[in-house]
């Protein structure tokens, strides 16, 4: 074999040692998480759970992995045979994991379709036709004589979703949550038929929410009902809204404060409609806030960083010499958008948040007795652009109004920052928690939808007085937002927040938008023109230095002068 | 040791010319202002470096062709890589000095970007294991294009032509999850072709987590194209 065939062998050699190199490190596990989270890692109560396991638990994984047409999304789904690999290890043997294909696997299609577990069609287009595909990502947990099912597994969401059930299937006696309201009794459900939600009851959302972690349950407390007892009756009591609370009712919630118990009260002040205006609601709980130093205070916070509301159309002449109606909006105080400073960035239930939708805002006055005595902590706030106006004004979403609104805010005093939910520790007898929230339209109906960032913040609340607060972690992983300030919104605050005229708003407007352009364009500029210039002064020193010494006719012996 | 010395040799004759000053500027200028002045940045508003880091695989397909191009092309060229192959060097220290001296300038380049990950962290809160990931990985991926350019330049005496199959052959490289993808590839080489995408293996770095299979197959890809490019002088040699 001549020198230049040993060559080529070589080659065809080094290539198959690479292809066999590659194939086998794709069985190999091992990876570093760098992020500051821990984002790609399993979390300290996944593994406690694995490590709580007993007996085998059986996973069942209905996975299609290979999709005609669908190859992209392969990576991102193989998230969850990998983190399903992580917690396999992590178990000791406990956990096993099967991967059934229902696409070819008959009796794992029927067993799909009996367990709840859905296939998903992913519509794949071909010249001339369109042909539908399934994916399946589901799986079923069995331990003990228990199931718990998945029907679709998001990948970011997926080790929240694995811990709850597995939580569920070690755990039977689910925690429980206590709901006091004065709301109509729910409809008992007819099998088959979507029932509409009556009127009146409007945290049927924040209920549902609960539904798959809690076991939520309607109770009396007034004294035939015998009260609620700690642990054996409620984790947590939720009064929601409450109105006219008797002394009976009252006594109720000190005893189980007293026994160390958590409350979430969500206050109301007034029942705020935008055509009725406001209705006082006298809630009965007032004089006993007032003793631990917590005031809710009436009239409604307007915030100059706030949701924009329809105010009305106007006619726009478009290129082509048609007419268009495009809406008008405008920033309307009262509903204000909670970001950034607005939450309490140390706090388990709202560093993680990015951004909470309020539909009217009561704020809380702290005295200093409930800050010391009772470590009261703010988890929300309004910003520090926001007055507190009167709940008598009108609250028409005109432009006008809006007007009138602004410039009665801005009269009514120096802007600054109101407590919107407030948390006490230490309550009644000393061990209790108690949180109010200013106004409970935050988790009514219209604001709670699932996988918002109010019900985030909702359910955050309730991990965390539920003392679940390590699943808190879990489902904010990777979503904290990370945010860069808003330059326009800056501005804004700089100059004083929302002028009180039109003209002045758009003039603030114009010079926010002009600010905004310059500090983008700033930074951008200097990133992009800073390196090349540094590495031509870099370039100009080298060579001016080596024409220098070019014309140097000796050179000093040894580098001594 | 003696591969530095080449290194050296290589990384002094670069900085002689103006070129490697056009690559050390290119680099950091071009993905700042597609991450600044042509990304979403600033509308999208949060403190992340995805999106730079998401574009380096496709300047590398222009920039390391153009690192790599002259390194033997060159050599040939001006008849000194028969001088070269007289030094007191085995194959090897050749080899490795002039991935080095590459290696370095693209390190150097790297370096200039320092900016983009400094402004964003001075403007949000920046998660810094993602951006120690990204460079980590981008020194990793651009160390297999390099020995890949290395071994076409070795292929050939005309820089120009070491550049455009360099760069094609990246990029083809590049864009093996398009044809993974594709309707006509059966699912099963759609997997393997998945698997073999340059870029692909890049992501997971992005995203902070240093993946034990990616580190293989970068540093698997290096040693394999340094091999070839011993090879191919051999091959020369023999001939």
């Amino acid at each position: 074999m001549s020198a230049r065939q040993h060559i080529r062998w070589a080659a065809i050699l080094l290539l198959g040692c690479l292809i066999a190199l590659l194939s086998y490190s794709q069985t190999l596990s091992g990876r570093l998480d760098l992020t500051a989270d821990q984002e790609f890692t399993l979390a300290d109560s996944t593994l406690d759970l694995l490590g709580e396991l007993d007996d085998r638990l059986q996973v069942k994984l209905y996975f299609n992995r290979d999709i005609e047409g669908a190859e992209g999304l392969l990576p991102a789904r193989m998230v969850l045979e990998d983190l399903l690999d992580e917690m396999a290890q992590a178990s000791n043997g406990k956990m096993v994991v099967e991967t059934v294909d229902p696409t070819t696997d008959l009796a794992a299609s029927r067993d799909a379709e009996h367990i709840g577990i859905a296939a998903v069609p992913l519509p794949s287009r071909r010249v001339g036709s369109v042909s539908m595909n399934t994916l399946y990502q589901g799986l079923e947990m069995r331990y003990h004589d228990a199931s718990e099912v998945i029907p679709f597994a998001i990948p970011a969401e997926f080790e929240f979703a694995f811990v709850t059930r597995l939580q569920a299937l070690l755990k039977p006696d689910r925690s429980r949550v206590a709901f006091f309201s004065r709301e109509s009794p729910a409809a008992p459900p007819v099998p088959g038929i979507e029932m509409p939600i009556p009127a009146d009851r409007i945290f049927a959302n924040f209920r549902a929410i609960l539904y798959d972690r809690y076991r939520v349950e309607e109770v009396l407390l007034d004294a035939d009902s015998g009260g609620l007892r700690l642990g054996e009756d409620a984790d947590l009591l939720v009064v929601a809204r409450p109105e006219n609370v008797n002394e009976s009712e009252l006594a109720s919630i000190q005893n189980y404060l007293g026994g160390g118990g958590h409350v979430l009260i969500l206050w109301d002040t007034e029942e705020i409609s935008p055509g009725l205006g406001a209705r006082p609601i006298q809630t009965g709980l007032k004089d006993w806030l007032a003793s631990l130093g917590v005031h809710p205070q009436s009239g409604l916070v307007w915030d100059a960083h706030s949701q924009e509301a329809p105010v009305g159309s106007r006619a726009v002449p478009m290129p082509d010499g048609s007419v268009k109606q495009a809406s008008i909006t405008m920033p309307y105080g009262f509903l204000p958008v909670l970001e950034g400073d607005s939450f309490h960035s140390e706090h388990v239930v709202t560093a993680s948040l990015s951004d909470v939708l309020m539909f009217w805002a009561h704020p809380i006055l702290l005295e200093d007795k409930a800050k010391q005595q009772f470590a009261a902590e703010t988890l929300l706030r309004s910003s520090p652009q926001s007055w507190l106006l009167p709940s008598d004004v009108s609250l028409k979403m005109t432009a006008e109004n809006i007007e009138r609104l602004r410039g009665a805010a801005a009269q009514s005093g120096p802007a600054r920052a109101f407590s919107l939910a407030v948390s006490l520790r230490d309550v009644v007898g000393g061990q209790g928690l108690l949180t109010l929230l200013g106004d409970a339209d935050l988790f009514h109906n219209a604001s709670l939808q699932a996988g918002s960032t109010n019900s985030d913040f909702a359910l955050n609340l309730i991990d965390w007085m539920a003392q679940r607060s390590s699943l808190i972690g879990l489902r904010s992983r990777g979503k904290r937002a990370r945010r860069i300030p808003h330059f326009y919104n800056e501005y804004i605050a700089s100059q004083g927040g929302a002028p009180s005229t039109t003209e002045e708003a758009e003039s603030l407007d114009r010079e926010a938008k002009a600010f905004e352009r310059a500090e983008r364009r700033s930074l951008a500029w200097s990133n992009v023109l800073l390196p090349p210039l540094l590495v031509l002064l870099l370039a100009f020193a080298h060579f001016s230095y080596h024409a220098r010494a070019a014309k140097r006719p000796w050179r000093r012996a040894g580098g001594a002068s | 040791m003696k591969a530095f010395l080449l290194a050296k040799r290589e990384w002094k004759s670069a900085v002689d010319s103006p070129v490697a000053y056009v690559l050390l500027a290119l680099l950091p200028a071009v993905s700042a202002a597609f991450f600044f002045v042509m990304g979403p940045f600033f509308d999208r508003g949060v403190a992340t470096l995805r999106d730079f880091f998401g574009l380096l695989p496709w300047l590398f397909v222009m920039v390391i062709p153009a690192i790599t191009m002259r390194a033997w092309a060159e050599e040939r060229r001006s008849g000194t890589e028969e001088l070269l192959m007289t030094y007191p060097m085995r194959l090897r220290d050749l080899v490795l000095g002039k991935f080095l001296g590459a290696w370095g300038l693209l390190a150097a380049s790297l370096f200039f970007t320092a900016g983009i990950p400094l402004t964003v962290a001075s403007l949000g809160d920046l998660d810094w294991g993602p951006v120690v990931g990204g460079y980590l990985g981008a020194m990793l991926m651009g160390a297999a294009a390099i020995s890949f350019g290395l071994f076409l330049s070795a292929s050939t005496r005309n820089q120009v032509v070491a550049w455009l199959i360099s760069a094609v052959g990246l990029m083809t490289w590049n864009m093996l999850d398009f044809a993974a993808t594709a309707e006509a590839t059966p699912p099963a080489l759609g997997r393997w072709l998945l698997a073999a995408d340059f870029d692909e293996h890049f992501f997971a770095f992005a995203r902070g987590v240093v993946d034990f299979r990616d580190v293989v197959f970068y540093l698997s890809v290096t040693v394999f194209f340094l091999c070839l490019n011993g090879l191919t002088f051999e091959h020369r040699r023999a001939s």
